[in-house]
């Protein structure tokens, strides 16, 4: 560490982010049609990423946009987060200005904006999102990003050119993190990137966060690995779900009020992450377990009150654990 | 109804309140395009909604009245506004716009009745006044950000004596003193409260008074009912007589049972009962159904209150644990404000970052004096957000090392 330190080197995430399509791990497929389809670029549709957290969705939509747009690319591209700004109004005003606004004053064929978490947009400003899709097409392209394609409205799927990025292969994350751990000759046990890997579930950008803090602590080995892959917070519901499933609620409780009130957790979020956890934790009961998650994200989704649901969930899942035996390891 | 015949006709004739209403009078005589809206919030019966009437009655405005309900959803919205925001700049008449009782408008923000209002707001041609009971509902905190708030208290006792006073005055009739300060106190500060009981008072006698006292009780002293009850029957009677949104009710409940310490398959039962409540009265709300709420009562005073029977709950608010109550004041926006900041940095949303990159930057600047500097003037930390993250790192750093 002889030269001076910047944000984007420090963070391995960013500092290892591809910059070009090329570079981008694993995603084939993706990258072979969007390969083909930039050599004439005007002829780019809308486009909808669909894919699993950490497999390089974002990053492939800011790859397209430098390629595209080259050295302007920042001046030309609107980067929104849905599950920050989810409602109408933040498509009526940001993306509409943005979208008519028509003077380009060097030589790029369109404006880029990429709608992040796109899935977390509400149903209204996806339908005021359609009309503005084909209103100001000609000057401006969407790059829509989700999870599940199956959150986005029919009418705007239709509207775009649709591509899935799978979850990464064990030895491609593996493979990555190696080369990294290599450049920034970090020493690290190979049997703890395996770790790294199962931990993270094809998340490699939970994997490289995880890489990186386990290397402050020393080497990249399982110790090192264990011992930092439970700060995050999906590490956190993940503990909630455990507590609440051994039979401290008040714990559990505890810990759930930490999370939404202090860091500030969604109740989606906090079901998306208890969901997965759940499945890892594999209960005798797994089956009984979900259907009480499925009956309260249900009751959230028609209004109800996220306390009192989240904390119901967590008495439920006491029960549950009870009643399976259920002893976390 | 005397509610109704003396409703006052012009402003200066109202009681209480005095500046907020003469505040109220100064906001529309100055209206300009630019204006923001007004939201009157405060208890039932104190004269909102007849303030609004009156003073554009005084200013000679018209008024385009919206309320709860008939219209709530934004296309509804839509349908009846369009035609008067686009013509009447033809026909010059002055108008107001007044949503009333904005905070029963939606079932669901997704609705987009809020989003809709404020766009209506923008730039509207034609003054517009929302007016609403509850402000920690959390669509009103939407509304209140953008608009002047003129809020309203409940009228002391000696004015509430005054209005009915002069109501019967005018009506050439007469209460006993004692009757009065019955009603006067039975009407905690609600003027229509008061003016319908003296109505009731002067051709029943004083039994109905007490009745009438009796089946407003309030959302507390129900729930010491409720929770004392032998048997659902009695539950069912606390519920009824108390006046509480069904919300409300259910925010007690759960209050007291969180408060409890309530354990075991009693807790799992209670909790399960109250969460399907709220999910009715939700969709009630949504589906504008208030039919259903009927049953509401029922499923709390049979549901609830036989899952609880024999433990120990009384009503009681729920404190959470200090030190965690410390963190979500003092910790909570500030952590909020970094994770916005982590975000831009990391092409993700502020919640993500503050799952998953905020306590990796933790651990990284915990780790080296120099690295933490460049976190700080990255995100240009001031020196209260720096604190939180010193915080943070500590947290982070014993949680690491614990392990
Ligand atoms: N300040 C007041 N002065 C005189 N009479 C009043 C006053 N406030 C309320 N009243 C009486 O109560 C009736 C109802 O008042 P109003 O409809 O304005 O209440 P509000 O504040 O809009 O309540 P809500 O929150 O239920 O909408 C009026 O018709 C009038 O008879
Ligand atoms: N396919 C990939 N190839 C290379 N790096 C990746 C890939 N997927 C994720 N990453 C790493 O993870 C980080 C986050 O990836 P990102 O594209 O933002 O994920 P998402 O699919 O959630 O949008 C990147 O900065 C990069 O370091
Ligand atoms: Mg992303
Ligand atoms: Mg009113």
């Amino acid at each position: 560490m002889s030269e001076k330190e910047t944000y984007e080197s420090m963070m391995w995430t960013e500092k290892y982010r591809p910059l070009k399509i090329d570079d981008v791990v694993n995603q084939r497929a993706v990258v072979e049609r969007l390969k083909s389809m930039l050599k004439s670029p005007g002829g780019m549709p809308h486009l909808l990423f669909a894919g699993p957290p950490g497999t390089g969705k974002t990053t492939t939509a800011l790859c397209i946009a430098r390629a595209i747009m080259g050295d302007y690319w920042r001046d030309f591209t609107l980067e929104l987060n849905a599950s920050d700004e989810r409602g109408i109004n933040t498509v009526r005003d940001r993306v509409k200005t943005f979208a008519r606004y028509a003077d380009r004053r060097v030589e790029i064929p369109f404006r880029i904006i990429i709608l992040d978490e796109a899935d977390e947009m509400t149903n209204d400003a996806q339908t005021a999102l359609r009309r503005i899709m084909e209103t100001y097409s000609k000057g401006t392209r969407f790059i829509l990003i989700c999870n599940y394609s199956s959150r986005i409205i029919e009418p705007i799927q239709s509207r775009c050119a649709i591509f899935r990025f799978s979850r990464l292969a064990e030895d491609d994350v593996v493979g990555y993190l190696k080369v990294i751990c290599e450049k920034e000759a970090v020493k690290f046990e190979e049997n703890a990137l395996r770790t790294i890997y199962r931990v993270s579930e094809g998340d490699l950008r939970q994997a490289i966060n995880i890489l990186e803090s386990a290397s402050i602590l020393g080497e990249v080995n399982d110790t090192n690995v264990e011992k930092t892959s439970g700060i995050s917070g999906k590490a956190k519901v993940e503990e909630v779900v455990k507590l609440a499933l051994d039979g401290d609620f008040k714990g559990a409780r505890s810990k759930l009020i930490e999370l939404t009130r202090v860091y500030g957790l969604s109740d989606r979020d906090f079901l998306k992450y208890a969901n997965e956890a759940l499945v890892d934790l594999n209960p005798p009961n797994l089956g009984e377990a979900s259907e009480a998650m499925a009956k309260y994200d249900y009751r959230l989704i028609v209004g109800a009150h996220p306390e009192i649901q989240l904390t119901a969930l967590l008495a439920e899942l006491g029960r549950i654990g009870k009643d399976a035996g259920f002893k976390p390891k | 109804m005397w509610v109704e015949k003396h409703r006052p006709r012009n402003p200066n004739t109202m009681i209480g309140n005095e500046e907020v209403r003469l505040a109220f009078l100064k906001w529309l005589k100055n209206w300009g395009k630019k204006s923001k809206p007004a939201l009157l919030l405060g208890p039932p019966g104190i004269g909102k909604t007849t303030l609004v009437h009156a003073a554009a009655d005084t200013l000679g405005y018209s008024v385009l009245e919206l309320n709860a309900s008939d219209v709530r959803t934004k296309t509804k919205l839509e349908e009846r506004l369009a035609p008067s925001m686009l013509h009447s700049s033809l026909i010059e008449e002055k108008l107001l716009i007044f949503l009333d009782e904005v905070d029963g408008i939606y079932g669901r923000q997704d609705k987009g009745g809020v989003e809709f209002v404020q766009d209506l707001v923008k730039g509207s041609r034609h003054p517009i006044v929302m007016a609403a009971n509850v402000e920690d509902d959390k669509k009103i905190q939407k509304l209140v950000k953008s608009a002047q708030v003129f809020k309203f208290q409940r009228l002391p006792p000696k004015l509430i004596e005054m209005a009915v006073k002069n109501i019967l005055h005018r009506e050439g009739l007469s209460l006993d003193q004692e009757t009065l300060e019955k009603i006067v106190r039975s009407a905690k500060g609600d003027i229509r409260a008061a003016v319908n009981s003296a109505q009731v008072a002067v051709g029943a006698g004083e039994d109905v008074v007490t009745d009438m006292r009796d089946t407003s009780i309030g959302v507390v002293d129900a729930l010491k009912l409720f929770f004392n009850a032998s048997s659902s029957r009695e539950a069912l009677m606390a519920m009824r007589g108390c006046g509480a949104q069904p919300r409300d009710k259910i925010r007690a409940i759960f209050q007291s049972i969180m408060a409890s310490g309530l354990q075991g398959e009693k807790l799992v039962k209670a909790l399960e009962a109250l969460s399907k409540a709220d999910e009715i009265v939700e969709e009630i709300g949504e589906t504008q159904n208030y039919r259903l709420l009927r049953y509401f009562d029922t499923i709390l005073a049979t549901k609830v209150f036989e899952a609880l029977k024999g433990s120990d709950v009384h009503y009681k608010e729920e404190s959470l644990p200090w030190p965690l109550q410390i963190r979500i004041w003092n910790e909570g926006k500030l952590l909020g404000e970094i994770s916005q900041r982590l975000a831009a940095q990391h092409h993700t949303s502020s919640k993500q970052a503050a799952l998953i990159y905020l306590p990796y930057v933790a651990l990284l600047s915990k780790n080296s004096k120099s690295r933490e500097d460049v976190v700080i003037a990255r995100l240009r930390l001031d020196e209260s957000q720096v604190k939180v993250l010193r915080k943070e790192e500590l947290r982070v750093s014993q949680e690491v090392y614990k392990r």
